[in-house]
């Protein structure tokens, strides 16, 4: 579906047709929530902020001026709604038990379980594990911009309008974010 | 030597960002959808029963919380004895000298006559209320503040409007806090 597309679903909306706004929530939802959960490191939490942006969006629809596209406006509710709830709570509660979300991305990849496979997969668990960690340890802005630009390919210029900063801003905490990583992998190697 | 060190931190860097693109993805739940739509719809009803004189009540009784809690924090002083104030003179004395500012008290001599003499005198008036008021308030918390000696005469006006306008905040807050609360435990 093109941003045309989401354009007429809004003016559907706007126009007074609820129900319209249930094509968004299914097309943009999993792809939101994937970003939060990948911020949060919680299902529960996740679920909760992915619910809460989507609420907010509805009732802000009016706002959006169609200067950049839906989904972008979308990560913004969904960024800024993240931070709020994350610094409420103060701290990170992970119920997801990381293995199990490593797992998940594994069991995609590989399809025959030969001795070699199963040898090379328990590796690439145990790293993917570390950096999944290692990005924890990370202040929740950077993740969000390590998370954006390397795992959902989002430009600069997208990170950018979704978190409010500026080009210069965001290039900076990128490579921040990228060397602070490194050093926490090394550190725990 | 540190160019080697460069490029070993460059490779493992690049290594690093490679093995982030892996991703992993969680569904979430069928109804995930529905109870988005749900919630929308439990908000929507909510939104269109509030009543917009509700709203007006709120910011009526927001200001008027704010003056009961600034005269009961001046009785409160009084009663300790950190201030010496009576409120019966203070107000007459708002009010003539409200009265007294107007640029066409000449022509006024009864209060039908200030009434009658227009939007612009009744305006004049309400301003010269208002910054006699606000004075009064901003003098005796300075009062205050230099009687228990935590600031002195000059500062203590800039910390009396700062706090004014705090307490003003948080009976805003408390006041949509309750509502927002109202609202949600529907």
């Amino acid at each position: 579906m093109s941003n045309k597309d989401d354009a007429e679903i809004i003016k559907l909306i706007l126009d007074g047709d609820q129900d319209s706004y249930r094509i968004l929530v299914d097309k943009y939802s999993n792809m939101i929530f994937m970003h939060i959960f990948k911020i949060c490191a919680n299902r529960e939490d996740a679920q909760e902020i992915t619910q809460d942006s989507f609420v907010k969006a509805y009732f802000s629809l009016k706002k959006f001026k169609g200067k950049s596209s839906f989904s972008t406006w979308l990560y913004r509710i969904a960024y800024n709604t993240t931070i709020s709830t994350l610094r409420k709570k103060k701290r990170l509660t992970f119920t997801e038990d990381i293995d199990k979300y490593i797992s998940y991305s594994s069991n995609k990849k590989w399809s025959s379980n030969t001795n070699n496979e199963i040898n090379e997969k328990i590796i690439d668990e145990t790293h993917y594990k570390q950096i999944e960690l290692a990005m924890l340890s990370l202040k929740i802005e950077d993740r969000f911009v390590l998370t954006a630009f390397y795992q959902e390919h989002k430009s600069i210029a997208e990170i950018a309008e979704i978190s409010g900063q500026n080009l210069s801003n965001v290039k900076t905490r990128l490579h921040r974010s990228r060397k602070r990583l490194t050093e926490v992998i090394k550190n725990n190697r | 030597m540190d160019s080697n060190n460069n490029t070993l931190q460059n490779n493992e860097e690049v290594k690093l960002l490679n093995e982030l693109q892996h991703s992993f993805e969680l569904k979430l739940p069928d109804n995930f959808t529905d109870d988005i739509m749900k919630k929308i719809s439990a908000k929507s009803a909510l939104l269109s029963r509030v009543n917009p004189k509700i709203k007006t009540g709120l910011i009526i009784l927001y200001f008027v919380l704010s003056i009961c809690f600034s005269f009961l924090l001046v009785f409160l002083l009084k009663i300790i004895g950190l201030i010496d104030f009576d409120i019966v003179n203070w107000v007459s004395s708002t009010i003539e000298s409200g009265y007294s500012s107007l640029n066409v008290s000449k022509n006024i001599t009864t209060v039908n006559q200030f009434i009658n003499s227009g939007f612009g005198a009744t305006f004049n008036y309400l301003t010269s209320i208002f910054h006699n008021t606000f004075s009064s308030v901003l003098t005796l918390l300075s009062q205050t503040l230099t009687t228990v000696k935590i600031f002195t005469s000059q500062n203590s006006l800039f910390i009396m409007i700062i706090l004014d306008i705090a307490i003003l905040l948080f009976f805003y807050h408390l006041l949509i806090t309750t509502n927002n609360k109202r609202i949600s435990s529907r």
